[in-house]
């Protein structure tokens, strides 16, 4: 069980993080989205205890992370910069490893590699970014962690492996009830795999539930009016984009409900389609900064 | 086997669940079929362990399959279908809203048994006979 309580972060005068509460139960997977530079992956350093948490707190079983090697020991965290020294060979990265992480078993290394075919005798500054991002993977992996962080685990991994790690990461859960916390900027994939997201905007979290919830409340509706409504449908509340192709508008609203469904048909609506949305469409609307003013037409 | 829709709002473990229904109804997923354990259901549709699992429970708690420990899990034969007087009312129901909704939208009574039979119609064809 990894807890983030108020947690905020400021880097000289810029507030990356503010206030932060996340909660994610044992054996979930969970997705962390956010645009480039919504604090993604300084969440996850701090939950890895790379940074201090100032304001706040961050428990892993009850234990702060920062400078707690007990914890730490449980912990698999792969960045997202290969962040290892560059003139080692891989075969001694992994004495590294067994070195510093209790758990570490080579023979899963041996296990690993025979899917992602990193040569042990090559140094690490002779590895592209995605074997570098193998390497990390298969280190991390290979200490039986109890929590996994992975920041962009995907990125630079070609379509196949990119399936051997999900399809790892579901052995994972299934096998060793791992809690995995997983960035992306990949949300299609994220979609299917992870029980709970948090969406971070601004070093805020914007939404965080599970996916089915977040489902629930914002919705793409497809609405066709008996006259035109250009003017009033500005002022119905809870809808957060407006589009409007011939005479028909599909309005995305971040608060479905029977109110909303009410205030519709008041203003004449005689269709009322839901017509359904992926959580990158989400995204996408509940970032936008939307003038509500102007219709997309 | 089935693709799970992302643009869809129906949870996951429900489409994990209609879906097997369907195929069931369809008998392309016949009496005592193996299904995929959890783990290969993960897998093939790429979504978490723990989702499979609770479509699979649902799915046992209905009747619909059993596990046989050490063996797998299968597909129940029909009449093993206790009637479950819960989810008849509540499917009837559904259909009720269906009706009056379709009813809304201009659809007269014959238009609406027309369409309950062309569906049947295709969900006999997507079978094997």
């Amino acid at each position: 069980m990894i807890e983030v309580i108020g947690v905020s972060k400021v880097f000289g005068d810029f507030r990356v993080l503010d206030n932060i509460d996340i909660k994610i139960k044992k054996g979930a997977i969970h997705g962390i989205i956010g645009e480039n530079g919504a604090g993604k992956t300084t969440l996850l350093q701090m939950m890895a205890g790379v940074y201090d948490v100032e304001e706040g707190k961050i428990l892993i079983d009850g234990e702060s992370v920062y400078e707690n090697n007990k914890i730490k020991n449980k912990i698999g965290y792969v960045a997202d910069r290969n962040q290892y020294f560059k003139d080692y060979k891989v075969s001694e990265m992994i004495d590294f490893y067994a070195g510093i992480y209790d758990g570490f078993s080579k023979e899963d290394f041996k296990e690993y590699n025979k899917i992602f075919k990193l040569d042990i005798n090559k140094k690490i500054r002779q590895l592209s970014k995605g074997m570098q991002m193998r390497l990390s993977l298969m280190l991390n992996l290979s200490n039986r962690p109890e929590v996994l962080i992975l920041d962009e685990p995907t990125s630079g991994l070609d379509a196949i492996v990119k399936k051997e790690l999900l399809d790892i990461l579901i052995d994972q859960v299934y096998d060793r009830d791992v809690t995995i916390v997983i960035s992306s900027h990949h949300i299609g994939e994220l979609e299917k795999i992870c029980d709970e997201v948090t969406i971070l905007n601004r070093g805020r979290v914007k939404f965080g539930s599970n996916i089915d919830e977040i489902k629930e409340n914002v919705k793409k509706l497809q609405v066709i009016f008996k006259e035109d409504v250009k003017d009033r449908i500005n002022k119905i509340d809870g809808i957060i984009n407006i589009e409007k192709v011939g005479s028909v508008y599909y309005l995305i609203t971040d608060n479905y409900g029977e109110e909303l469904t009410t205030d519709l048909k008041n203003l004449g609506a005689e269709l009322i389609e839901n017509i359904g949305l992926t959580l990158e469409e989400i995204f996408i609307y509940t970032n936008k900064n939307i003038d509500r003013g102007e219709i997309d037409e | 086997m089935f693709n799970i829709n992302t643009t869809s709002d129906k949870p996951i473990y429900e489409q994990i669940i209609d879906n097997i229904k369907e195929l069931s109804l369809k008998k392309i997923l016949r009496p005592e079929d193996k299904l995929p354990s959890v783990r290969q259901m993960a897998s093939m549709l790429v979504v978490n362990p723990n989702t499979v699992s609770k479509a699979y429970q649902e799915l046992e708690r209905q009747k619909i399959i059993h596990t046989v420990r050490g063996r797998g899990t299968f597909i129940s034969s029909e009449t093993d279908f206790p009637v479950d007087k819960d989810r008849i009312a509540k499917a009837l129901e559904t259909l009720r809203d269906i009706c009056i909704e379709l009813g809304h939208l201009g659809f007269d009574r014959e238009k609406i048994i027309k369409e309950i039979e062309r569906i049947y119609c295709d969900i006999e064809k997507g079978g094997i006979k």
